[in-house]
Order: structure tokens, then sequence, then C-alpha cells
């Protein structure tokens, strides 16, 4: 090509260039108010983990790299002759970039492109209109911040302190300990899921990534843990039968058949214990301590003391031995595991008073941690501050009654819906004949959680463990299923239903 | 005079002969603009207006500006084609009888066919030959026609009783289709004066035989770009209702598209245009330019174009709109 040709292309290309760097922010600036918008949209959606910095950060960062993108093109020669040619050059530009300039014809063309390119304003060179697009990512931009200041569901997490990592470590470091320490007779299998638990409950504590990722961790290891010990339990219960049984004591192996739950279990064997011998219950323990399962070797001391309080003739100390008994292989063992996440738990709940200083009442942690102790106490019955709660059954009860407990600091959870609770059936007020048995839990801002209790004779407080009110559940429905023109196979499976929720 | 000079004074001469012919034309600068472009370019002219517009003037005016041998042929039903080619006659000399060929009226330069859709087949096919190899056969004897050699031809688009419209071979060695349009009120008044005062002023030759030539070889050189090149043949094959990715108007109203000579017109008469403007290269303007004159008489509407009321004008500028640049 050209030397003067090329010479003269080159303010056009320069403007060319500038051109598209405005254009290439401007696009970035459009693609990242998109993405900051996208990006607050799934916050608010409860999709990913909401805050600032990501959607501040694609803002700032897409106009950058849309710049550096367009900088970095190559603007050909071609490129910038037809720029030149659409500022009024009538193609010259891109005809003389094809001239060889061997004919007159081609010379005189080169040489009237060249006088017509010096001559040209290369500020007359327009770039596509970038006015179109920084509207739109106005727009957009308008809409993340509307979004980002809407309250309620606001997308933004609360972070972890950073005094407070360093007390979660240590917690952590405990569980796991803790963790590694538990009884050597679990399964191999309990082991590893008991590990497994710890190490992503430490992970996530020990650098947390929000407030919220911390505490949906510590419910998770719960809920694990839970499990986990219901499996023991029901493990060291089925050991127990057999220890009895090869002992026998056939009348306490057959009363322990009759119960499924722990509470049943005691009630039976305390009815069996006068007719049991003390050499028999003796023989159990060591039985039940050879072969039981951690959460049992507790159990078999236990056992033991009742024997020897049966040979003392003191069937009230028994009855209460075996009570305690029960209540250890009820529990699953794995103490120092459930003890270090419960401290773990605290912990976190300390962190989160920390990094509330700003806020009113509104600690998440500390209503989940008051809350699931609610649900032990709930289900063990031994805490009575339950109640009739926010569930729909009375299944829930049980967790409804954390939830009652830490109404009031809740407060603004995005996890807990604001708004009208529904009526649930109060098993407390069977006795009240005609009167109104239903109880109606409102949730507002305000207050937490409110009863309007019918006037019925019980309390909205009380707690009804679910063994005692299935049977008579149990009962209506097949006088139900008897009164209605049910099919044998409809009838059939509703009885199947009920013996399964006895179990 | 050498090529380069040719070419820069192009522009200049293009004016001249434009003014002159001004003296005598009043408005039509459009109708003279595209004549002018097509006998620079060596093509010959269809110009239809309604009578009374100035046509045969024109062309009278632009014979004498151009100094070229001017012949005029009142296309009537009953003219034959040795009228207009010429005819052997029987001659006696002193050696004794014989024949001599006696030139008709298109042995000149510059031939206008005045209602040429007067004349039957046979007599507007006479023309054929001179049009396309500027030459007659008579006799067997093939002829040659002077060079520079145009035939302009007028038709009148209302008086279609006792007419025979030109087949579409005629009408594909036309250059152009120039539409006469009616003058303006103004032109109209200037009209009118010069018509009951004489101005004194005629045109005059500004350029002769040679020059016009010259000029014509000038034009050839100018340089296309490919996008520019490529621009008038997409525009060209546009026209073709077969091709599949022909625009859907196209498709539905035309019954056959432009010719391979239609492209070769529009390049032609697109560098002359170039030139006129003193620009060495051919824009995409020239093209848009050139392309109704080039286009309208190629192309021919089917049923559904005719029964729907389409017309030509409309789907050349919907063609021009559609292929981009």
């Amino acid at each position: 090509m050209n030397n003067k040709l090329k010479e003269a292309l080159r303010p056009v290309r320069r403007r060319l260039r500038g051109s598209r760097v405005l254009q290439g922010a401007a696009w970035g600036l459009l693609t990242g108010a998109a993405m900051a918008l996208l990006l607050l949209v799934s916050a608010r959606l409860g999709m990913i983990p909401g805050n600032w910095i990501l959607p501040v950060s694609a803002i700032a960062a897409s106009p950058v790299a849309g710049m550096l993108a367009a900088g970095i093109r190559r603007i050909s020669d071609v490129d910038a002759a037809r720029a030149a040619d659409r500022c009024g050059l009538r193609e010259r530009a891109i005809t003389a970039l094809e001239a060889t300039g061997d004919s007159p014809a081609e010379a005189l063309l080169l040489e009237d492109a060249c006088r017509h390119l010096q001559a040209l304003d290369a500020r007359q060179i327009q770039g596509r209109p970038v006015k179109k697009r920084l509207t739109a990512a106005a727009a957009l931009g308008s809409v993340c911040i509307l979004l980002a200041l809407l309250p309620g569901g606001s997308p933004r997490t609360e972070p972890v302190p950073a005094e407070a990592v360093p007390p979660l470590r240590e917690a952590a470091r405990r569980l796991e300990q803790a963790a590694e320490q538990e009884g050597a007779d679990i399964s191999e299998a309990e082991r590893r899921e008991l590990r497994r638990l710890a190490r992503d409950v430490s992970r996530e504590a020990g650098n947390p990534r929000s407030r919220e990722s911390l505490d949906k961790a510590l419910d998770d290891a719960v809920n694990r843990l839970e499990k986990l010990r219901e499996t023991l339990a029901g493990d060291a219960l089925r050991t127990l039968r057999q220890a009895l049984r090869s002992a026998g004591a056939g009348n306490l192996a057959a009363a322990a058949e009759t119960g499924s739950d722990g509470e049943t279990l005691t009630e039976a064997l305390m009815e069996e214990l006068g007719n049991t011998e003390a050499e028999s219950l003796r023989q159990a323990a060591e039985a039940l301590e050879k072969t039981a399962p951690s959460a049992a070797a507790q159990a078999a001391g236990q056992l033991q003391a009742a024997a020897d309080a049966l040979t003392a003739g003191n069937p009230a100390q028994a009855g209460n031995a075996l009570s305690q008994m029960m209540q250890s292989l009820e529990s699953g063992g794995l103490t120092r595991t459930s003890e270090a996440l419960n401290d773990l738990r605290n912990t976190a709940a300390s962190a989160g008073q920390q990094g509330a200083a700003g806020r009113t009442g509104t600690d998440s942690q500390q209503g989940n941690t008051a809350g699931n102790a609610g649900q032990n106490g709930g289900e063990n019955a031994s805490q009575p501050g339950g109640g009739a709660g926010s569930g729909s059954t009375n299944e829930d009860q049980g967790s409804s009654a954390h939830r009652q407990t830490s109404a009031a600091s809740r407060g603004k959870d995005p996890r807990y819906k604001e708004g009208e609770y529904e009526s649930i059936y109060d098993p407390t007020r069977l006795n009240a004949g005609d009167e109104n048995l239903l109880t109606e839990l409102r949730k507002t801002e305000e207050d937490g959680v409110t009863a309007e209790t019918g006037p019925g004779a019980g309390s909205a407080e009380g707690y009804v463990p679910y063994d005692q009110v299935i049977a008579e559940y149990a009962a209506g429905a097949a006088e139900a299923a008897e009164s209605l023109a049910l099919t044998p196979e409809q009838r059939d499976w509703i009885s199947a239903y009920f013996a399964e929720l006895t179990k | 005079m050498d090529i380069r000079t040719e070419m820069t004074s192009f522009a200049d001469r293009f004016a001249r002969i434009r003014g002159e012919i001004a003296k005598e034309m009043i408005g039509q600068e459009d109708v003279v603009e595209h004549l002018l472009l097509a006998v620079i370019a060596g093509g010959n002219v269809l110009l239809e207006g309604v009578p009374g517009l100035g046509k045969t003037h024109l062309i009278r005016v632009l014979s004498k500006v151009l100094d070229l041998p001017f012949q005029r042929i009142q296309f009537t039903p009953d003219l034959m084609p040795a009228d207009i080619i010429g005819t052997n006659i029987l001659v006696r000399t002193e050696e004794g009888n014989g024949f001599r060929f006696q030139p008709g009226p298109l042995f000149a330069s510059l031939v206008l066919a005045d209602e040429i859709n007067r004349a039957t087949p046979k007599t507007q096919a006479a023309l054929l030959e001179a049009m396309q190899e500027h030459a007659v056969t008579v006799s067997g004897e093939t002829r040659k026609l002077p060079e520079p050699y145009f035939v302009l031809a007028t038709q009148n688009p209302v008086e279609q009783e006792g007419t025979y419209p030109l087949p579409e071979a005629q009408l594909d060695r036309f250059m152009f289709k120039v539409l006469v349009p009616f003058p303006s009120l103004e032109e109209l008044d200037r009209i009118v004066n010069l018509t009951i005062r004489d101005s004194g002023e005629g045109a005059k030759a500004v350029i002769g035989a040679e020059e016009l030539l010259a000029m014509r070889e000038a034009a050839r050189q100018v340089p296309i770009a490919k996008s520019v090149q490529e621009y008038a043949l997409r525009l060209v094959l546009d026209t073709h209702p077969e091709r599949t990715e022909s625009p859907e108007e196209t498709q539905k109203y035309l019954r056959f598209g432009a010719s391979p000579r239609a492209a070769q017109a529009l390049l032609s008469a697109a560098r002359v245009k170039a030139l006129s403007e003193g620009r060495f290269n051919v824009s995409f303007e020239d093209i848009r330019y050139a392309a109704p004159a080039c286009l309208r008489h190629r192309l021919a509407l089917n049923f559904d174009g005719l029964s729907e009321g389409k017309d030509i004008e409309g789907l050349i500028s919907g063609l021009l709109e559609r292929t981009a640049c």
C-alpha cells in the first residue's frame, strides 16, 4: 500500500480507536449493570449469598474490561478507510487502498484520496452512538440501586466480625477433637459420618463467609448429629432388649418390646420390675456392657444400679435407675461431640451478638440456638416451655417451641416468613367439652408470636407428646373409616398408615 | 491529450456541455444528466414522456453541443427497415448499370428514433444490429456506422393504441430508460417566455466526436473498489425472482430480472458520473444514481405485481433501500 495513503489514514485510525474504546466502555457498563442486576436478583431470591461487593465490582470492572478489549483490537486499514469514506470521502479511501498506482487513473486516485484524507477533520469520524447503551446502563443501574435499597428481603449478608473468628476456630477445633475421641465401639461408617460432620462445620466456622452460611452449617451439623444419635439410640435399645432376653428377664424383654420410644419402654419396664429377679438384671447389665455400643455403656451401669437397688429391696430407687438408664440409651451417646457442637453454637451466637451492635434484636443465631434448645426440650419432655406452637401439625410442636422462644429476638431474619400462622389443633384441650379447641397463633413483626386462645381450659404453652395422642387419633381414624363408605383396601391403607405412625 | 489530462479536465468539460444544453433546455436537469452519462459511456437511451416535453428538442440540442452528425427518424407503422438502414439502388455509370448503396438515416452519429413504438417490430428489429454492433448489414454486406454512434429513442406512454411495444431484447439494448417528467411551474414559465422572446443565444458546439471518444476512454479508466462493484452486482442479482436470496418483493412481483448487460451499463454510467463530479473513483452514490434508469426497462412485473398495482419504480426503490452497501 502506498505509504502516503497509510500516513494519511493514521489520524483516522487513531480516532477510530478512541471511538471504539468509548464504545467498549459503554458496552462494558451495560454488561456490568446487567450482571449486577442479575446478582442482586439472584441474591434476593436466595440463590447466592447476597452482598454489595460483587454487583459494585461488576459495574466498576466491566467498563474497564470493555475498554481494554476494544483498545487492543487491531484496526485495519480497510476499517480506517471505510470510516473515512463515511465522512464524505465517497469511497475514495477504500478504492485507493485497492489501487496499485500503476496506471495514471490510479495515480490520480491516490493523490486525490490522500489530499482528501489530509483535509479530513478526524473529529468528524463518529463511532456508533453510545447514548442508547449508556441510557440502558443507567436504567439498569437505577434498578440495581432500587433493588438494593428496597426494604424487606435485603440481599445483604452480615459478615462475621473478624474478632469473632479465632474463638470460632478454637471451638471448631475442639469439635473435631471431640468427634475423634468418641467411643471406639461405634461402627466405622458412623465414625466416618461423625468426622465428616465435624470437618464440614469446622471448615465453615474456621473461615465463615457470612453469618447466614455459618448458621446454615451449624443447623446442618445439628441435624446430622441428631440423626446419628437416633440411629445409635435405636441400636442401643435393640441391644438392651437382646441383653434382657438373654439374661432370662423375659418379662422385662417382653415389656421392652411393647414400646417403641424411651418413655413407653421405661413405663413398661417399671411395671414389670416387681416381677424381675435382681440377678437377671445384673446379667443383663453385664451383657449390655459387653455388646452394647458406647451409648449403652452408661446404661449398663445404671442397670447394674437398678439390680443393686432391687437386691436392697428398694424398687423405687431401682425404678429411678431404670429411668436414668433409658435416658442414657435414648441420648444415643456422642455426648462429647454434642457438647462441643453446642459450645461452637454458643460461640457463634456470641459472635452474632458482637456483630449485631448496630442491629436491634435481629440476631438470628441467638434465635436459632434458643430455638434448638426448645426443640430438644420439647422432644425430651423435660422442658415444659414448649407448647402448641406455629407448626401445622402436632409433629411440628417440638420445633415450634424454639420458634416461640426466639420469636422476639429473630426480628428480620429472612428465613422466617411474617404473617398469620395456621390454626392448629391443641390436644391439651381434649377434655374441654364443647369449648373452642383452636389456638390462633400470629406472627407479628413487633411482638414475635402471639397466641390467641379460645375459651378452652388448656394452656397454649402445654406440651403433649406425640405418642400420647396418636392412639386416640388412630382410633378416631378407624372409627371414621368404618362409618364412611370405603373399600376394604382403603380401610386397610388407613389402618396401616396409623400403625406406622404408632411405631 | 493524455489520459491524466483527460480525467482532470473531464468534470470541467462535462459542466460546459451541461451549461450549453441548459441554454436551450429549461429544467429537466436530471434527464440531461442521464442523457450525457449514457452518451459518454457509449449507450443508447430510451426517453419516455408525454408529447410536448421537449424530448426531441433535447436530442437536437445535444447533437448541436456535441457537434455530431444528427438524423431524425419519425417512426410510423408503415416505416420499413430499408427506410432506416438504406438500400441498394440501381445506378447508371460509365461502366454500365450497377447497384450503389444509398445509406439510410441510421448513418449518423446521433440518431433520434422518434416515437419508436409506432413502428412495426420488423423495423424496430432493424435497429438492433445498429444499436448493438454499430453496424448494419445490407445485401450480405456489413457496413460500419460512424463512431461515436448513439440511438436516442423516444416513446409516448399514453397513446398506446396502434403501437408496438418494444420487445425485451430490444429494450435491453438501451443503456438507460429515462422518464421525462412534466416541468415545474417555474420551469414552465421560463419555457413559455423562451418561446415568445428570442433569447438570442443558442447552444454552441462544445466538443466534437474526437473529444467525446476521449472522454469515454477516460471514463473507462476510473477504478472501482471491490465493495462498490459487488454492490452493483448484488443490485442486479437481487432483481432476479428465481434466486432464493433475492428480496421477497422481487420473488413475488417480478417476472424476470436484469441482464448482465445491465450490470455493465450500471458500472459504465457510474464511472462517468464519478468523473463528472471530479472524482477518480466510483462511489456507492454513483451506483444508486444510475440504477433506476439502468434497471427500470429491464424488469417486468408478473401477474401478481400487475394485479396488486405494483410499479417497477417502487420495487427498484425498495431494492436500493434494502441492498446494503
